[in-house]
């Protein structure tokens, strides 16, 4: 049989290790009773996958880790640990928090393993209820040869997270946490991640980031002061999203700019440029915000988007006479693509104030190609709006864009990239 | 002696079937079974790759010279890379499509990449082979490995008993 042909058994044994790595640990340590040559080689298997869903409760998961970490061998290479907790388990059923610590406790000291073995990926993930999030130290999860850390769902203290002395962190991933990340990033960062998460401090002071390799940069539904992005020298793509939860969102208005002298969202602190100076050296940026108008309020410091070439946004850079679309196809020298994602809302006001001049604006963008797309249906009369704004903006539009026309009575012979996401609501 | 040609200094390799490949120094790299040779002057005449047959060698070199520019000098695991994203993204695409292949190449490619230390190739071929799985059982990875049990019953009762703890 060709089978005997590839016996995974012949291949030597830190390949069989690398092997196992890849299976959840419980399972890869038992193979120990497949046959003799299998009975240790589990103890150096380069990765801990330790999957609290796989055990029946919480008791039963801890003293399987506790005598795996006793009997694994220390001295062999540990690439890689990820722990996926359950913090429910250990709270029973009508507790909301980890009281006597004992969750704390326990996942620190597998952290605290893996951190000793010099694990270059961590991943810790609490699997627990919205409610509650396990807390950890921020000296936990600090390490000079980590390369990649991702958690996920987890408190750490208020005080900054020392994350410089992390010398060759490259994948920086923080996903529904509580966490201050500080100011002092290490200078090998490349990928960073901040999502959904509650970024301490929460009082007016904010984190300023600053780092020289950086490539990727994604910033979405964070809660607290959104953090000043200052030199960001190598970046290339980035994600941004400032929604209502962030202390620089309007509670009045979603659009911004709502009148209310005491909003600190719309009318606070106005000394810096947050976002978009940081951004300012991209590739492809898109750009979302609601119940702010962040970016719009950077556009006063005037970046220059000399490298841009695709870039989105959602409906506030329509606001105020189409304010913000207008500044970026101005200081966008070789903006390929732009897409404009487009509200349902039929509400939305953007040219009732006041009268525009169109034939004032220069267009710096040379050869753009436009798409617009709608999340949901119910929008043509707004996808209308900003087309006929747009063509009627300048002349030169019409050679620039490759065409306009709506979803559904295309007729032109250069299609417009029109992209609809989903149908629109027959009529 | 190996060429300079354009500032690109090319390596022979030479499978046991006969065939040669002319390959950039760089891409040749990318293997640390080979870079060691190259490093320690092994390298004059063409490179003799022992146990790989020239289809699956050429496999491997399709793997290296796609993946030489972004790994670069550090020889840093593919997994790993500093890679742009969009870049990141469009190799693991390729990596997807690159090892769609039958069980008996995956495994030959797992041996070559094994002995030419290729780790971003190695770590893809473990990976896949490991997700060709259907579930974790014992015995589903018993006869994936085809490994026979050559315990006698009582030893693996013994084994059995001591890791109590992995079998709860």
């Amino acid at each position: 049989m060709a089978r005997s042909k590839d016996r995974f058994e012949d291949l030597p044994d830190d390949v069989i290790e690398l092997l196992l790595s890849f299976l959840p640990t419980r399972d890869a340590m038992r193979t120990s009773v497949l046959a003799p040559r299998w009975r240790t080689l589990w103890k150096s298997v380069p990765a801990l996958r330790l999957d609290g869903s796989q055990f029946e409760s919480a008791q039963v998961f801890s003293n399987f880790v506790n005598k795996l970490l006793e009997h694994r061998d220390r001295t062999s290479h540990l690439h890689e640990c990820e722990i996926f907790f359950i913090s429910k388990y250990y709270y029973g059923r009508f507790d909301r928090e980890d009281k006597n610590g004992k969750a704390r406790r326990e996942v620190e000291s597998w952290v605290q393993y893996a951190v000793l073995c010099r694990v270059s990926v961590l991943r810790v993930l609490d699997q627990g209820a919205d409610y509650s999030r396990l807390e950890l130290p921020n000296s936990s999860v600090i390490s000079k040869h980590l390369t990649r850390l991702e958690l996920y769902h987890l408190a750490f203290d208020e005080s900054r997270l020392d994350l410089f002395s992390c010398e060759v962190l490259e994948v920086l991933e923080i996903d529904d946490c509580f966490i201050n990340i500080g100011d002092n990033l290490p200078k090998s960062l490349r990928h960073l991640k901040l999502i959904d998460s509650r970024l301490y401090p929460t009082d007016t002071e904010r984190n300023c980031l600053s780092t020289p390799g950086l490539l990727t940069f994604q910033l979405a539904d964070c809660v607290g002061w959104t953090p000043l992005l200052e030199s960001l020298p190598s970046l290339v793509t980035s994600f941004i999203r400032i929604s209502m939860d962030s202390e620089d969102a309007c509670h009045n208005d979603y659009l911004g700019d709502c009148g209310d002298g005491s909003c600190d969202g719309c009318y606070g602190e106005d000394d810096h440029c947050l976002l978009l100076q940081g951004l300012a050296g991209a590739t492809n940026l898109e750009l979302i915000s609601e119940y702010s108008m962040i970016f719009r309020k950077d556009l006063r410091w005037n970046p220059m988007f000399s490298k841009l070439k695709t870039v989105l946004f959602n409906d506030w850079c329509l606001t105020a006479n189409f304010a913000g679309l207008l500044y970026f196809l101005q200081h966008t020298p070789i903006l390929e693509k732009l897409t404009l994602q487009l509200p349902s809302r039929e509400y939305l006001d953007i040219v009732s104030s006041g009268s525009y001049n169109p034939a004032e604006y220069f267009l710096v963008s040379k050869h753009p190609k436009g798409s617009v797309s709608s999340s949901r249906g119910r929008s043509d009369g707004l996808l209308f709006l900003v087309i006929q704004a747009l063509v009627s903006l300048n002349q030169c539009w019409q050679h620039r864009l490759s065409m306009f026309c709506l979803p559904g009575s295309c007729a032109c012979p250069v299609p417009f990239i029109c992209r609809m996401n989903s149908r629109r609501d027959a009529v | 002696m190996a060429t300079r040609e354009a500032g690109k200094k090319m390596i022979m390799l030479k499978s046991p079937d006969g065939m040669e490949f002319e390959v950039e120094e760089a891409v040749a790299m990318e293997s640390q079974t080979i870079r060691k040779m190259i490093e320690d002057d092994c390298a004059d005449t063409a490179i003799l790759i022992p146990n790989i047959n020239s289809k699956i060698l050429s496999r491997v070199i399709e793997y290296c010279n796609k993946h030489v520019p972004t790994t670069g000098a550090t020889g840093a695991a593919a997994s790993d890379t500093v890679a742009p994203a969009a870049l990141a993204e469009d190799l693991k695409i390729w990596d997807a499509e690159f090892i769609k292949v039958n069980r008996a190449t995956r495994f030959n490619l797992i041996q070559a990449a094994s002995y030419l230390n290729i780790k971003g190739l190695l770590d893809l071929t473990s990976q896949t082979t490991i997700d060709t799985i259907s579930d974790n059982s014992l015995e589903e990875i018993r006869s994936f490995l085809s490994t026979k049990n050559d315990y006698l019953p009582e030893e693996e009762q013994t084994i059995r008993r001591e890791n109590q703890w992995a079998f709860q």
